[in-house]
């Protein structure tokens, strides 16, 4: 690096601040709507040859508010070959401010001035990617993806090669992107980045501890030595390496925090995100004792031991929370910034004593069952454009760290999710104990759900999920159904619709065809919406339940044929 | 696989060139940003747009060029056989309709691709803010490609009757720059239209469905049928008015060696792209505004 690129200002954030209002027009369609005798949801249906596409509208219920403020008068300034962590809660306004230092979205005060080119690798550009019906390959798709946010195609059409090297996917060109998910997409967007020789590179991907990731690693590293400002998003400690020379903290839009890292950094403030990440800030008061809770606390230490594997310790505190103990942690963050004990190179160092090295090459401790924390907050129009009733100012106050909203969404859906899994898996206790895993499982993932669509199908697609896996695994293991059955599940599992007779009938079928009838008849979904939550095709989703019905008719009694 | 070298030869040379400013009120300029970027995006655009037209259907692509045959036998057949409409001159009236048919459908491909196309990539501007405009722009490759199969579909019938009875009936010389000015002409006018009507009809659905009756009465009032000479005297002043007359005659005089178009049509044209580009643009910036600082 040299002394003038690195004393030269890179970028400068200059008072910027980003509002956004709710759409106008929404008025008008509104009116005509009312005047045609339409229902909303029907303007948008296309004609015979036009995709659907559904507009992503707020509930006409809601009340149209005023704009909303998601980045307010942030500054800052920095010269080359700096590393700088933006960290703070969900909603701080971390990607809106990084998508406005990329040119992605434009502030509504203030400026950003940045020096030369600029590479964004930001996750929301994996929905850019051309997929779908209309699919096209990577080697026209990442060119688009770049020319989208002004770097030169060509560029990255002449580095093709190298950017699958980086990925390790062998003919990344020809690969089509519908074939990868959100997270492989982004993690592509973030290689073809660290391609194009940025001057300013800017991300929210994490950066996990597989051979992928420690090419990254390497590669930032790298620019950072060749002069390049390195801007991440950061929701932990392990992407956060290479380690960050500057750690600035965003809470509602506001910068907290502005600490640079020298020999006694911020492991707290790191720490502390982590946990927030997990369970949301202030999750920290004692929840009310509910029935349907176990009280013991028994049932979350199980998860707990599962967590603990990697680095989703925000998921114990919310076993703990949910079973009866809480810890109050309410601290400011700057306070946490000048008295965190050991600071981020302990946690750096930490973790390296768990690498451990097999023929020369680096080996990271397992992660968590769920990989990487693939979170993405966001205020793009996207993210924000639904607010569903009740339920969804639940999840919102519950991914703020909301106990009674927690609470709330745990009464509302315990006893459907708990009945789900009893009659998949047959087996009371297990039931119980996986509605309980998967509710926590949700509550630990919940920044990164999506508040627009109902929570309970992503609750219900975590249960049926795992108690198939479960009864999958008593099968393998040989245990037989029919013992289980003999214990018996507590009264109110058994519904009218699923008497006796038909929960044992249900134990005899398969574990797929079981979920696809408790889903489709006890929880009501259809086909299509049983087909998202378990990944199926829709015609497997209707053979199993046709098949599933007919092997229930079967097995019942006569005069039970109906159900 | 090896591990990939990180960039470090770029060293000295590292000073900062180009300097980006983003700021609430961006110069068209820079919105509009490197234009091989914008092109690149309109390109990838455009190919979408074709793709999803004829996605699912049992012919695929091979509605490219049958889509253009059964027009044109069906408008031969109506208007050349029963109406018995006369092109003017001894050529015959399929080469007329075909000739004439090449700067229509290329105008009626890309207004129908610029006024869908904001909605068509709505998900993709939802995602990531950029400028509408190069989704417009790239409406303008469906309009070329269709453009293209009538102008090989002309060929092959002139090429039938170079064969029968001897005459190619298009010629080829100086005058046939004019051929791109109209297409050019009739390109502007697309965009133009695209970039009103794209915001708006992603507001009403009404607007969608009207203008489809619009494009039809505009295609009824323009010579692609019939010639301007062949009409009615007192209706005559509609079809030398209309902005779309210059570009189509300006085809014709080109390919055909027709009559050149009326000065009055040329100002007509011309005239209507003045008013109504700088008016559509500023519609479409403004709306483009209003969008990104929308929820």
């Amino acid at each position: 690096m040299t002394a003038s690129s690195s004393e030269q200002i890179m970028l400068s954030v200059e008072h910027v601040s980003k509002a956004y209002s709710p759409p106008k027009y929404m008025r008008m369609k509104r009116f005509f709507a009312r005047f045609g005798g339409l229902q909303l949801d029907e303007l948008d249906d296309d004609d015979d040859d036009d995709e659907i596409v559904k507009e992503e509208e707020p509930d006409p219920t809601t009340e149209i508010g005023g704009p909303r403020r998601v980045v307010s008068e942030v500054s800052l300034e920095s010269s080359g070959g700096a590393h700088i962590a933006i960290v703070g809660p969900p909603e701080a306004g971390k990607t809106v401010l990084l998508k406005m230092i990329g040119g992605i979205v434009r502030p509504t005060n203030g400026r950003v001035v940045v020096r030369g080119r600029v590479a964004p690798a930001l996750a929301v550009l994996s929905d850019a990617l051309p997929s779908g019906k209309f699919e096209t390959s990577f080697a026209r798709g990442l060119p688009y993806i770049a020319a989208l946010v002004g770097i030169p195609p060509n560029l990255v059409r002449h580095r093709l090669d190298e950017i699958a090297d980086l990925v390790g996917v062998r003919n990344l060109a020809q690969s089509v992107p519908a074939r990868f998910d959100r997270r492989q997409r982004a993690e592509i967007i973030l290689a073809m980045m660290l391609c194009v020789d940025p001057d300013v590179f800017l991300t929210d991907v994490p950066i996990g501890q597989d051979a992928f990731g420690e090419r990254c690693r390497h590669r930032i590293e790298g620019l950072l030595r060749a002069g390049c400002l390195v801007l991440t998003e950061a929701r932990g400690k392990q992407s956060l390496v290479p380690p960050p020379d500057r750690v600035i903290r965003l809470d509602g839009g506001r910068i907290v925090a502005d600490e640079r890292v020298v020999a006694h950094p911020a492991r707290d403030v790191l720490d502390q995100e982590e946990r927030a990440a997990g369970r949301g800030e202030g999750v920290g008061r004692e929840l009310p004792a509910q029935a349907d809770v176990p009280a013991d606390g028994e049932r979350a230490s199980v998860e707990d031991d599962e967590s603990r594997t990697g680095s989703d310790e925000g998921a114990a505190v919310v076993g703990d929370a949910l079973g009866s103990s809480v810890e109050v942690r309410n601290q400011e963050s700057h306070s946490a910034v000048e008295h965190g004990p050991p600071g981020f190179m302990g946690a750096v160092q930490e973790r390296e004593r768990r690498v451990t090295r097999v023929d020369g090459r680096r080996v990271h401790p397992p992660t968590g069952r769920n990989g990487p924390d693939l979170s993405q907050r966001s205020h793009s129009r996207r993210a924000m454009a639904g607010l569903w009733g009740r339920e969804a100012s639940w999840v919102h106050g519950a991914q703020g760290g909301s106990v009674p909203d927690l609470e709330a969404l745990f009464r509302e859906h315990w006893p459907r999710a708990h009945r789900a899994a009893f009659l998949v898996v047959q087996d009371a206790a297990a039931a119980e104990d996986i509605a309980q895993k998967a509710f926590l499982a949700a509550i630990r993932a919940l920044d990164r759900f999506d508040r627009r669509r109902p929570f309970g199908p992503w609750l219900h697609r975590i249960v049926v999920n795992r108690a198939i896996d479960w009864a999958r695994a008593r099968a393998l293991r040989a245990e037989v159904g029919g013992e289980a059955l003999a214990e018996r599940p507590a009264p109110e599992l058994v519904v009218d619709a699923y008497s006796e007779p038909v929960a044992a009938a249900l134990a005899a079928l398969a574990p797929e065809h079981r979920a696809v009838i408790v889903l489709g008849h006890l929880l009501e979904y259809t086909p299509g919406e049983i087909a998202d939550m378990l990944e199926l095709p829709r015609g497997t989703v209707n053979s199993r339940l046709r098949r599933g019905l007919d092997r229930l008719r079967e097995e019942l009694p006569e005069d039970e044929d109906d159900d | 696989m090896a591990d990939v070298a990180p960039p470090l030869s770029r060293g000295e040379g590292r000073v900062a060139k180009k300097v980006a400013v983003h700021s609430p009120r961006r110069p068209f300029s820079v919105r509009l940003g490197s234009f091989r970027c914008q092109l690149c995006v309109a390109g990838q655009m455009g190919r979408a747009y074709l793709r999803k037209y004829y996605f699912g259907s049992y012919l695929g692509l091979l509605w490219l060029p049958f889509a253009p045959i059964l027009d044109l036998f069906l408008g031969a057949l109506v208007f050349g056989g029963f109406l018995g409409v006369s092109p003017g001159g001894d050529r015959p009236y399929i080469v007329f309709l075909v000739v004439g048919s090449i700067p229509w459908h290329f105008f009626e491909r890309t207004t129908h691709w610029g006024w869908r196309s904001l909605q068509y990539s709505r998900r993709l501007f939802r995602v990531v803010p950029v400028p509408w405009l190069p989704a417009i722009i790239g409406a303008a490759i469906p309009g070329a490609v269709q453009a293209g199969m009538y102008s090989v579909i002309a060929f092959f019938i002139c090429l039938y009757y170079k064969i029968t009875q001897g005459t190619f009936y298009v010629s080829f010389g100086p005058q046939t720059v004019y051929a791109l000015v109209g297409l050019v002409l009739l390109m502007f006018y697309a965009w133009t239209i695209g970039m009103i009507l794209g915001p708006l009809v992603n507001m009403m659905r009404d607007i969608r469905l009207t203008v489809r009756y619009m494009l039809r009465f505009i295609y009824l009032v323009t010579p692609v049928l019939y010639s301007v000479q062949t009409l009615p005297e007192k209706y005559q002043p509609i079809a030398v008015y209309n902005p779309l007359t210059a570009p189509i005659e300006f085809v014709r005089y080109a390919l055909l060696q027709m009559s050149f178009p009326a000065t009055s049509s040329i100002l007509a044209s011309l005239a209507g792209l003045v008013v109504l580009t700088p008016v559509a643009l500023l519609f479409l910036t403004r709306l483009e505004h209003a969008s990104h600082a929308q929820l």
